[in-house]
C-alpha cells in the first residue's frame, strides 16, 4: 500500500477539515491516520464522501454506521471522521438543530472566556520576560538564548489561545445567526500554522539545551532544522506544474547552498577551536548552559565569567555585550551576570576601556577592576586587582 | 435567541418518538421512519444516536432491553404526552392557517 504523509493542518472546524480532506482526494489520497503532526493517506482513485461526525462513539452506533456502508477512519478531539463509497447514502448528520446545538456546546461562552484567560496567563509570563532582550542586543540574546526561546514560545502560546479565543466567538456568533459556517479565514490559518511551527521548533531547541552538551550533536540538530524547513517550504511554494526532476534539483541546489554558507559560518567550529578548560580545579558558583553560550562564574582565585561559544561569531557579540555592560564585581553577583538594563550603547562604553596587547588572545579590554578578552569561541572576564594579573589568568587559560 | 431544547419537535425528532410507540432498536427505527415517511424523511445514524440518549434523559422514552448489544428503547407515558402536545400544536397551526386561508 502506498502512502502518503501530509503535516497536520491543525484546523479548527469541521468545515475546514472537509474542505482539506476533499482537496486530498481530489489527488487521488484518502485520510488513514491522523496523528499529531503527520496525517497518514493512503493512494485511493475511487469515489466516496466523508462525514464529520461527533456521535460518541459506542459499539452499536459503529455497527449500525458499517451496515449503513460507513469506514470509520480515525478521530480527533471528540470528531470521528468516516467515509462512504456510497455518495448518494443518507449523511450521519440530517438535522440542522442538533448540529446547531452540538456546535453551540463546543463554541460554549464558557470555553471561550476560558481560552481566553488561558491566553491572558501565558501573556502575563511571557511578555515581561521578552521584554527583558528590547532593546536587541545580539550578544545578550546569545547569553540568554534559553531564556529567550522560553519567554518566545510563551508568547506564541497566548498569541495561538488568543486566536483560538477569537475564532471561537466567531463561529458561535455564526452559528447562533444561522449563517453557514465560514472557512477559517486564510490569515488565522496563517499565523496558527507559523505559530504552532515555531512553538515546535523552539521546544525541540529548548529539550536540545536540556539534553546536549555536545557541539556536534547541536550542529546536527540546527542543520536538520534548516532541512525540514527549506524542504516544507519547497514542497509548499514551489508550483506544482513544475516537474518533479527540477523540484528534486532546486531542493538539492539549495540545500547545498544552504549548508555550505552554515558551514563557513561555522569555520572555527570545524577546524581547531579553543578547547574549553576544566574547572575541576576551580571553585565554580553557577554553571547557566545553553544550545548557544555554556556560561561558568568562578570565584576562586578571582571572580571570573567563562563563556564557552558556539563559534566565533557568537563569541564576538558575548565580547561585545560584555563591553557595553559596564559592571562591577558586585552588582555582577547579585544580577546574575549581565543586566539588560545596564547595557549603554557600544561607542560609549568601550571610552571607559583599554587596549591590553597580548599574543594569547585575539582580543582584550581591561578596566581598572577588571578585563575582558576572547580567543576563538572562548571569551572570559574577569576581576583582577591590578593590571600584571591580567597575563597571569590569559597564560592560565589559554597557553 | 436560541431555542430551548425540545420546545418545539424537529420533523425528525417527532417520528423517532412516533416509531417508538413499539419497542425498536437504532436502526429498526431509521428503517422505519423512511417506510412509514415513504422514504421523505430519512435519519441519519448520528442525528439518531444523538438523540437517543438526550430523549432517554428527558424521560421520554426509556431503555428496555439490550440484545446482541443493540439497545431497545420505547415511548414512555412522558414522551407520549410530549408527542400530543406536539399534535395539539400541529392542529392549532393548521386551524389558524384554515381561518386565514378563508379571508385569502
Amino acid at each position: 500500500m502506498k502512502y502518503k504523509y501530509n503535516i497536520q493542518p491543525n484546523l479548527l472546524f469541521e468545515e475546514d477539515w472537509l474542505e482539506y480532506l476533499n482537496q486530498m482526494h481530489d489527488k487521488g489520497w484518502k485520510l488513514n491516520k491522523i496523528g499529531i503532526l503527520f496525517n497518514r493517506f493512503e493512494k485511493c482513485h475511487t469515489p466516496f464522501k466523508y462525514q464529520i461526525d461527533f456521535t460518541p462513539l459506542s459499539q452499536e452506533y459503529l455497527q449500525v454506521t458499517q451496515s449503513l456502508g460507513y469506514q470509520y477512519i480515525d478521530s480527533f478531539k471528540n470528531t470521528h471522521i468516516f467515509c462512504n463509497d456510497d455518495i448518494l447514502a443518507t449523511d450521519l448528520q440530517t438535522d440542522e438543530e442538533i448540529v446547531k446545538d452540538v456546535l453551540l456546546k463546543k463554541f460554549s461562552i464558557k470555553r471561550i472566556i476560558l481560552t481566553f484567560i488561558i491566553s491572558l496567563l501565558y501573556g502575563c509570563l511571557g511578555i515581561p520576560m521578552l521584554s527583558c532582550f528590547f532593546p536587541f542586543y545580539l550578544g545578550y540574546f546569545f547569553i540568554y538564548f534559553d531564556n529567550f526561546l522560553i519567554s518566545l514560545c510563551l508568547v506564541l502560546l497566548s498569541l495561538l489561545f488568543f486566536i483560538i479565543s477569537l475564532a471561537f466567538f466567531k463561529a458561535r456568533r455564526q452559528v447562533i445567526n444561522h449563517t453557514s459556517m465560514e472557512i477559517q479565514s486564510k490569515l488565522i490559518r496563517i499565523i496558527l500554522k507559523i505559530t504552532i511551527y515555531i512553538i515546535f521548533g523552539a521546544f525541540f531547541l529548548i529539550l536540545i539545551c536540556f539534553f546536549s552538551n555536545n557541539n556536534y550533536i547541536i550542529y546536527v540538530c540546527f542543520n536538520g532544522v534548516i532541512l525540514f524547513i527549506l524542504y516544507y517550504m519547497i514542497q509548499r511554494f514551489i508550483p506544482k506544474q513544475t516537474s518533479e526532476t527540477t523540484r528534486k534539483i532546486l531542493l538539492f541546489l539549495s540545500i547545498t547552498i544552504c549548508i555550505s554558507i552554515h558551514t563557513l559560518f561555522n569555520n572555527q567550529f570545524m577546524t581547531n577551536q579553543t578547547n574549553a578548560i576544566d574547572f575541576q580545579e576551580k571553585n565554580i558558583i553557577k554553571n547557566d548552559d545553553n544550545i548557544l553560550v555554556k556560561k561558568t562564574m568562578i570565584t576562586s582565585p578571582s571572580l571570573q565569567v567563562y563563556y564557552d561559544c558556539y563559534n566565533t561569531s557568537i563569541a564576538n557579540e558575548v565580547l561585545k555585550v560584555n563591553i557595553q555592560c559596564l559592571q562591577s564585581k558586585d552588582s555582577l553577583l547579585l544580577n546574575d551576570d549581565i543586566d539588560s538594563q545596564d547595557i549603554k550603547p557600544y561607542q560609549d562604553a568601550i571610552q571607559y576601556y583599554h587596549v591590553y596587547s597580548s599574543s594569547l588572545v585575539d582580543k582584550c579590554y581591561y578596566t581598572h577592576d577588571y578585563f575582558i578578552a576572547k580567543k576563538d569561541n572562548i571569551v572570559i572576564r574577569c576581576y583582577i586587582d591590578k593590571k600584571e594579573d591580567i597575563d597571569k589568568i590569559l597564560k592560565e587559560y589559554f597557553n | 435567541m436560541a431555542r430551548k431544547e425540545f420546545e418545539t419537535l424537529t420533523p425528525q425528532m417527532f417520528y423517532i418518538l412516533l416509531v417508538l410507540n413499539q419497542p425498536m432498536h437504532g436502526y429498526d427505527i431509521m428503517q422505519k421512519v423512511a417506510q412509514i415517511t415513504n422514504d421523505e424523511i430519512q435519519i441519519g445514524a448520528g442525528t439518531l444516536y444523538t438523540l437517543l440518549p438526550r430523549f432517554e434523559k428527558e424521560c421520554y422514552i426509556k431503555l428496555i432491553k439490550e440484545e446482541n448489544k443493540r439497545k431497545i428503547y420505547q415511548l414512555t407515558p412522558l414522551g407520549k404526552k410530549k408527542l400530543l402536545m406536539e399534535k395539539e400544536r400541529m392542529l392549532k397551526q393548521i386551524n389558524l392557517f384554515n381561518q386565514i386561508k378563508h379571508k385569502m
